[in-house]
Formats: structure tokens, sequence, C-alpha cells
């Protein structure tokens, strides 16, 4: 649980500003440009194999300069590969009409290890992944709760296994269908073995009459250790200058992105 | 190592009485008329010998030992009248000073036979010295006057951020910097997110820096050691000061036990930020809790000519909290147990006992999740020290100590009935820390003068908690366990200082100097400014001590019949054993936190300047340093060598105040400084919906320059024989630069398609207050 890194540092400094913003009326905060380098865009490889018909596929795209817009090219001339190790199934994949590689006919078994192989432009990027045991998400409900301001958040209700380390990730479907794209993962290295009511940061507004889903991933380590730094990354802290860093990727060859391979569970609920 | 002092000691006795025959020693104590205050620093001078004096240890005590004969002894400190004293020696002499602060600031300063040129003779380097008087004048954040902000306003140290009271020293980690309060180390010198220091100005004495090149008595830190001394209190009259600001007030109370031989001091501040979120309507911000207080309490007891006890204690406290959502609470408490005893009128001994604790405690109900965390670090020191005034040319010191460290990392509890949160401990980590060490500071001839020192520092680290071993890669191989008498690794470092002064001319000097540093203990810290949760390490099998060495060259001129300073310092220092954790590090979830440290060196150099002007009507200082901080660390930046966030090029501060009438003075701030290197995404890409960034080079980008004027005023409103009062008030940048605090990266909220920077300013146009008094 990383309750620390984000919630409550942040809370201990937005709390700090707040406060010398309200002694201090000159305090600001604006948005400014700044003049960053641009670089060579470098290879993004996304592989996502699930135990839902959903999710399943290898996206490859190009990372894209700051100043510029949320725009990333995609890669469509690779050749994608996917192995289930423990059978020895493989499947080449194909590039769909949305220019994204989907797996067909491999599905994510718990306990089985899965390799992607990628070939580009001469280069060869490989990554494995296990997909874990899956965890009951037992309800999911909501809550008000009151920090610098009163906000509705999600609460899902699950049990730990008590022999195993676990990691989650949980993603919240907003009430458009669109997928909030603040990342929220935890581990259970404080609650082992235990009923836990996890309250999460969705990262979108939540009002009432809104129907929001969340989306329960039982995820390996490397997916967790990958999502964890980029939730610091979108922590928003005042950092004061601390190095950012770069999520520690699972893929070797020097792409970047992850593989990961999970299980998913929906839930569903209207706020009142 | 006891053993070996009490025999050295013991020749010391022996030469003392064999060689004295026709020669006798002078000593005593200089004090403050006013309030009895001894005086540290403060000089005694022989008139009719040029070459010979003496200037008073931390207690206020000199010993010279001179031919017989008849003599004018003076006895001096800045801002203090001269005193002198006629002596016909022919035995040993006691003769006590007591100084008279100079009537008026505003006569220009009556040049004096006295060693006004101390600063150009004295083998010291990277050495500066502040008073309470001079760090009461400069205008600071919120009025709150603040020793650690106006120290580093000096060269070679640096804020290490906007308001912030932690510091870098030469290029160093904030963590580097060993910080004395009476002996007392403390562990987390900041309050309130880092704005405020610790350190209450009502109780603060004086306070010294050593940039590196400190005497063999200190030890334990790479960069600096900053030694603040309390006020022993009044042995004269009962009083009481204080003032009331914007956001905290402060009260002292003093006065004598015994008239002229014992007192007491006690000063407490508080702030009451929490009673401006009580004043709002918002619900959810009257609820919150943030405040700090400190506690400062001093007894002094004289038993007789050759003893004298102390006793100080420090306790401050920083709580927050949102709702009932989450708390924290941290503080230090130190507390130094002091007898001075004098062997002979030669031999000064001081035996400390010294306790020292930082701890945190986090309250956390989310959910299911409902738990505390506490973590301490604490130690105590046992010290003895000798000081030994065989003659005039030198004064000797040598001692020895240990200290027991305890680190309790991280205990857990389950806070509810309910809650999914595991109780577990980490056992303790303790080690036994100790040294020896001897020090001469020889006044060869009269332009030729050094100080020379060894410390020999041991650090033994304890079993009873486990012990890892890696394999090159970093990943775990082996768990070693040992019982908690049993003793893991000992670390030995020999730590060779020495500091020499040639005098060109009376007041022009050139100087040199070497020194060796060693740290055992490690601070990780996330982010720049200081946070309470910030975690301590100690040596292990992995953690090997820091070593530091530095190398100075430097200029000493003083102007105009020594009322201008003028110094010039060049350095190179070199780090080894450098921390850094990898990149995607987490010290909260990570069962090991070891496992994600890299090791690496540093290299720091630059040259500092201040020229200083410290009597007149017109007081303060000019510095500007330029200076390069790197390091180099395998897994970080490709291995190559990169700037360290606290690298500035440029730094320049102004420091001045003017004394225009005996009612009015106002002072003036002005600093200059190239920003930090930061390391800055300079690419992005998609992933699951949302943006990631790419980091490139670490620290491959610069923070604008920062710049910012403050000024003050101070108006007495009545200054009585026993009654003063003044108002401060002024403006912290005072022409409103909007200087970044920092940048956030993210995708914008209005537009989802692009991403944008938006930069938090914390401090423009911040007005100040303060009353104080003293009766």
């Amino acid at each position: 649980m990383n309750i620390f890194n984000k919630s409550t540092i942040t809370s201990i400094k937005s709390i700090g500003v707040i406060i010398l913003l309200a002694v201090n009326l000159s305090s600001c905060i604006e948005t400014v440009e700044l003049n960053l380098r641009s670089i060579e865009p470098q290879l993004v490889i996304e592989g996502k194999i699930t135990d839902d018909s959903t999710q399943n596929e290898v996206k490859i795209t190009l990372t894209q300069d700051f100043q510029q817009r949320n725009e990333f090219p995609l890669i469509t001339t690779a050749q994608v590969n996917i192995t289930d190790v423990t059978t020895g199934e493989n499947e080449e994949l194909d590039l769909s009409f949305l220019e994204v590689y989907p797996i067909k006919k491999l599905r994510g078994i718990s306990g089985h290890t899965y390799k992607l192989t990628v070939k580009y432009n001469g280069k060869t990027y490989e990554a494995t992944s296990t997909m874990p045991q899956k965890v009951v998400f037992q309800a999911l409900k909501y809550q008000s709760i009151s920090r610098i301001d009163t906000k509705t958040k999600m609460v899902v209700i699950y049990k730990d296994p008590k022999d195993q380390i676990n990691y989650y990730r949980w993603a919240t479907i907003g009430n458009d269908g669109i997928r909030s794209r603040a990342f929220f993962v935890r581990n259970d290295v404080f609650n082992n073995g235990n009923q836990v009511e996890q309250v999460i940061d969705s990262g979108i507004d939540i009002n009432s009459g809104d129907k929001i889903s969340i989306e329960m991933q039982c995820i390996d380590k490397a997916t967790f250790e990958y999502f964890l730094t980029l939730v610091k990354q979108q922590g928003q802290g005042l950092n004061n200058g601390a190095a950012g860093s770069n999520p520690p990727t699972n893929i070797s060859g020097g792409a970047l992105g992850y593989f990961g391979a999970y299980t998913v569970e929906t839930k569903a609920i209207t706020i009142l | 190592m006891f053993k070996i002092n009490s025999i050295f000691f013991y020749c010391l006795l022996c030469y003392n009485t064999t060689f004295s025959q026709s020669k006798f020693t002078i000593s005593g104590t200089i004090k403050d008329t006013k309030t009895g205050e001894s005086m540290i620093g403060a000089t005694v001078r022989i008139k009719e010998l040029t070459n010979v004096g003496v200037s008073c240890n931390e207690y206020g005590f000199y010993s010279l030992t001179i031919q017989q004969g008849s003599y004018t002894i003076l006895a001096s400190m800045i801002g203090y009248e001269t005193k002198e004293s006629k002596v016909v020696l022919t035995s040993n002499q006691k003769i006590n000073f007591q100084l008279v602060e100079e009537s008026s600031m505003l006569n220009e300063v009556v040049v004096k036979a006295t060693a006004a040129n101390e600063n150009v003779s004295n083998p010291a380097m990277g050495f500066e010295k502040l008073n309470i008087k001079e760090i009461n004048q400069v205008p600071v954040l919120l009025g709150e006057r603040d020793p650690l902000k106006v120290m580093q306003l000096l060269p070679g140290i640096k804020s290490a951020g906007e308001g912030n009271s932690g510091f870098n020293v030469r290029g160093g980690n904030i963590d580097q910097n060993l910080i004395l309060l009476d002996e007392a180390p403390v562990y987390n010198a900041s309050h309130l997110l880092g704005f405020f220091s610790t350190f209450n100005a009502d109780a603060i004495k004086d306070l010294s820096i050593y940039k590196g090149n400190s005497p063999a008595q200190y030890g334990g830190r790479l960069s600096s050691v900053l030694d603040i001394k309390m006020n022993d209190g009044n042995n004269q009259d009962f009083r009481m000061g204080g003032g009331i600001g914007l956001i905290a007030s402060h009260l002292s109370i003093e006065g004598p036990i015994q008239k002229n031989k014992s007192s007491f001091l006690i000063t407490g501040r508080r702030t009451y930020a929490d009673a401006f979120l009580k004043l709002s309507n918002n619900e959810n911000l009257n609820k919150n809790t943030l405040y700090f207080y400190d506690l400062n309490v001093k007894l002094n007891y004289t038993f007789s000519d050759k003893d004298r006890l102390y006793l100080s204690g420090y306790f401050g406290r920083d709580k927050f909290g949102i709702n009932d959502l989450f708390g924290i609470d941290w503080g230090n408490t130190t507390s130094t147990l002091r007898w001075n005893h004098l062997f002979s009128e030669k031999i000064f001994s001081n035996t400390s006992l010294i306790y020292s604790k930082y701890n945190y405690q986090v309250n956390v109900a989310n959910g299911s999740n409902q738990f505390q965390l506490s973590s301490d670090i604490q130690n105590i020191n046992l010290k003895q020290e000798f000081s030994f005034f065989p003659n005039p040319q030198n004064s000797i010191r040598f001692g020895a100590n240990v200290i027991h460290h305890t680190l309790t990392p991280r205990i857990r509890q389950s806070t509810a009935e309910n809650s999914s949160v595991n109780t577990t401990t980490e056992p303790n980590k303790t080690a036994y820390e100790s040294a020896i060490y001897a020090t001469n500071k020889w006044n060869s001839t009269e332009k030729f003068n050094i100080e020379y020192g060894l410390r020999l520092s041991a650090f033994t680290v304890m079993g009873g908690s486990d012990f890892y071993e890696y394999d090159e890669q970093g990943n775990l191989t082996n768990t070693i366990k040992y019982g908690s008498n049993e003793i893991v690794k000992t670390y030995f470092k020999l730590e060779p200082r020495i500091s020499a002064s040639y005098l060109l001319n009376p007041s022009l000097s050139l100087k040199v100097a070497y020194s060796r540093n060693t740290q055992h203990l490690h601070l990780l810290s996330s982010s720049n400014a200081a946070s309470p949760t910030d975690r301590w390490l100690m040596n292990t099998n992995n953690i090997k001590p820091e070593v530091a060495d530095q190398i100075s060259l430097g200029l000493f001129k003083n102007l105009k019949n020594n009322a201008y300073e003028f110094s010039s310092e060049i350095y190179y220092k070199s780090m080894q054993n450098q921390l850094d954790y990898k990149d995607g590090a987490d010290f909260i979830l990570s069962e090991n936190i070891e496992s994600q440290l890299l090791f690496g060196r540093g290299r720091a150099y630059g040259a500092e300047f201040l020229l200083k002007k410290k009597s007149g009507s017109l007081t303060g200082w000019l510095g500007y340093t330029i200076s390069r901080s790197e390091r180099q660390i395998d897994g970080i930046n490709n291995g190559e060598w990169y700037a360290a966030k606290q690298d500035r090029t440029h730094d320049i501060s102004i420091v001045s105040t003017y004394q225009f009438s005996k009612k009015w003075s106002i002072s003036a701030t002005w600093v200059y400084n190239t920003g930090n290197a930061v390391t800055f995404p300079t690419a992005k890409y998609r992933i699951d919906g949302g943006i990631a960034f790419l980091y490139s080079e670490r620290n491959g980008y610069r923070m604008p320059n920062y710049h910012r004027l403050d000024l003050g005023a101070t108006v007495n409103l009545s200054k009585k024989v026993n009654r003063e009062s003044n108002l401060s008030f002024g403006f912290y940048n005072t022409y409103g630069r909007s200087n970044p605090y920092v940048y956030n990266f993210g995708q914008s909220i209005d537009n989802p398609d692009i991403t944008e920077v938006s930069q938090v300013t914390l401090f423009k146009y911040v007005p100040y207050i303060t009353y104080n008094f003293k009766f």
C-alpha cells in the first residue's frame, strides 16, 4: 500500500500550500511554457492478456514531445507473437482495423506464463508475465470523504489471500463509459490475508446519478511496479525538484511500456 | 580509550609541574556584566606581548601561561568595550572579566589595540560565526527570526528551497550537516514542511558553522558542523521577554538561582496557524490541525571555582491532521548534562552526557486501512574532553566519546477492531559510534599559525536484526541472522584535519586546509524539501561509511583598520559512498530498503568571496559563490556524472542593516542564484488511456534564476535600563518576484488532448510585523 506516497504526502503538502494560500494571498498556481528539449521518438509496447474477452491486445506506439498534442503515432508493421509458455500454444497477431494487434485465440489462465515477442525494424523485444490467481471482487460501494473538500469515493471489498503476495490495480470507468486516466494500485504488504475495504482514488468527480464501474485486476509484480511509478508521476505532488523517474519495464530490447497477464472482474453501482 | 587518556593526562600534570617554575598562569572567565552570560570567543591579550593572546572556549574560560612580570591584560569582544586589568605576575592568578556592551552603535568603531585581525591570523578556514544580534536584524519570512535562514545567506551555504530551513553546504546533501544544539545532534531541524527551523532565537546565544574543516573534536557528518549554543540564562536579574508575531508567539523567562553563579532559562514558542483554520467557515478546513511548538530549558549551577554543571534540554513537536482521516506528529527531544571541571589553571575538563531522539507517528484511517506507523532514531553519547593550555603558543584539546545508536525502523499497528492492517514490527537496529581525537592549535611564530588534529572514528554495527547479501545484479542471495550482542562489522576511519595561516602583514594572510570527514548515518529523502517521514539508515554490511576529503586555499584581508573583513576561499571536495535510490524505488512498500539503493561518488568545488562590515552604523555583508556539485552513480544517468540537485553556479547575497538613530534601524537582504538542477520530462507516451512521461538525463534542466529582496525596519519603543521593547515590520520578496517553487507536469484538465506545466509560486510580497519585549 502506498498510502504515504500519494495520498498522505500530497495531502501534507497540499494542506500546507492551502494554509500558505490562506495566510498569504500572494501564492499562486499558473500555467507556464517551459523550453523542453525534443528527442528522437522511442518505441512503446503495451501488451495485455486477461481472463476476460476484452482488452487482450498489443499496442505499439511512439513517444511524442511534451509540447506536442497527445497524438502518438501507431506502429503497424511489427511482427507480434504471443506464447503460452505453460502449454506451448502460440499465436501470431495480425493488425486490426484499429491498428492494434488483438489477441484472438489465447486467453489468460491463472498460473500460466505468457511470452510476448515483438520484431520491428530489425530489433526484437521480449517480455514474460505470469497471470496471478484471481481474488474475488466481493462488493462495490461508495462513501463520502472529507479532506480539503468533500468527495464521493468508490470502495471495493475483497478478501486478500494469505499464502501469497497479491498485487491489485483498480480502474474507474465513469458515467460516460470512459476510463479514468488516473492509475491506482496496491499490494498486500500491510494487510495480507485480511478482509479489506479499499478506498479508490479515481481521479474523476463522482456525482449523484452517476453509474460508476470499477474494474479490479490482479496483476503481477512487474505490472504493479510499473503502475506504481506512473502513480507517482501523476502525483502532482510538490516534489520540489525531486528527480522524476521512469517506470521499470519488463520488456527487454530497449522499448518502453509493459507486458502484463492479469485477471479482470468488473462491478458497477449507481450513486444515489 | 579512557585509560590512554588518563595516562596522557597524568603526563600533562607532570609536565605542568616540571616546567612552570618561572612561568605563571592567568586564568578565568569572561562574562557579560548585565546578564552574566559567558562570552564564547572573547579574546584575552597582553598589551606588552604582541604575539600573546587566547580566546575563550565555549564555556567562556581562558588560560594563559607567561613569564613572571608586570602586564596589562586586555579582554575584548566585538560589540563590547575592552577591559584592562593590570597585574604583577608572581604566582598563578585567577582574573575574571565582565564586559560592558558598547553604549551606542552610532560612533564609528574605535580601533582597538586588540586582535581585531583574529579572522586573518586564526588558521580556521571555512568557518563562520553569527551572534544572535546579527541574526535578529535580518528580515525574514513571516517575521519568525530564524538562525538557520540567516546562516543560509553566507557563501557556500545554500537554502534547500524557497523559505526552507534545510541547507546544503559546499555541494553536500542536507543530511551531511551535523546540527548540534548544546552538543546534542538534532536529526530534523525543521518545522512545518521546512518553512521554520527548530531553533527559537530567544534561546540561542550564537552559532558557528564549519564548512567541512571542523577541528577534530567534531565528527560524523561530511559537509558541515553547525554548532548552536543556547543562552545560559541571566544570573544577575530576573528577566522576562517575548514576542508576538503573525504566525507565532514566544516567551522566555530567565534569572539567577544564586546571583553571579547559577541561573536558569526557559523559552517557549507556539504557532497559531491553526487558529486561522478555525476562523475559516469551510468545515473541511477548520477541522484540520496544524501547529508546532518548541520548549528550551537550561540550568547551570556553579558548585565552586572549579566545578560547574549545565543541564540543557529541547523539546519540540509538530502536529498535523486532516479531520480524522490522517494525522502525523513529529519532533525532536534533546538533553545535555555537562560538567566543567578545572584540574588546574591549565587543564579544563568537560564531561558530557548527551541524549537525542527524533520520532514520528502517522495515523491513517482510510476505508478498512486503519493503522498507525511510528519510527524513531535515538542516541546516547558519553563524551570526555580535556583542554590543555601549556603555553601561549599551544592549546591542546583531546578526548573520546562513545555513542549508542538505536534505530526503530517502523512499527505498524492496527488501530481499529475491523482494520485490515496487520500489526508488525521490525527489530531495532543498534550500533556504537566511538571516537578518540586530539588537536593542537599552535601559534608557532607571529606569522605562522597552525591547527592540526587527528580523529579516529569507529562504527560498530550490532546484530539483533537481519542482514542481507546481494549478488551483482542486486538480487538477494543470503539472509544472515546475528544475535543482539554479536558484532556484525566494525568500520574504522582515520580522519586527519589540518589548517594553517601565514600572515603576510598584520591585515593579510594566506591559509590552507585539508580535512577528512566520515559519516555513518544516512538520510533517504524522497524530495528536496525535508519531509518528516524521510528515513534514516545506519551503516550495514552493504551500506558503507561516506567519506569526504576537502582541500581549501584562502586569502584573508582586513581593510580600513579591520573595519572591513574580506575573505576568499577555493575548495575541492571529493566524496565516496554516496547514496541514491534506483528509479522507481519505493520505501514504503519494499520490505528491503537496501535492495533499492545505489552507491556512487561525488565531487564539489567552488570559490567563495565574503566582504563583511561588523561595526559602525552600517553593518552587513556581501557574499558571492561560484560552485559545482556533481555525482556519479552506476545505474543513474547511464553512469555518467550529473549535477546534484543543489548545484547552483552563481549565488549572491547582500545583507545590510543601517542604524540611523538610536530608535530606528532598517535592514535589507537581496539574494540571487542560479536555479537548482532538476529533471523534467522530455517526452510522453500513452499507457492504458493515461499519459506517462519519459525522463532522460538526471537533473538535465534548470529552474529559473532565483532572486528576491526583503526589507525590514525595527523601531525601539522604549529602552530603559530594565525595559526594552521594539516593533519589527517588513516585507519578504518586496518586489514580488515570481520564483517558482515547483513545476507540475500533467494532462490539461480542460483539454485532455494536451499536456501542460503549472508553476506553483509560494511567496510574493509577504508582509510581517512582530512586537518584541524584554523586562
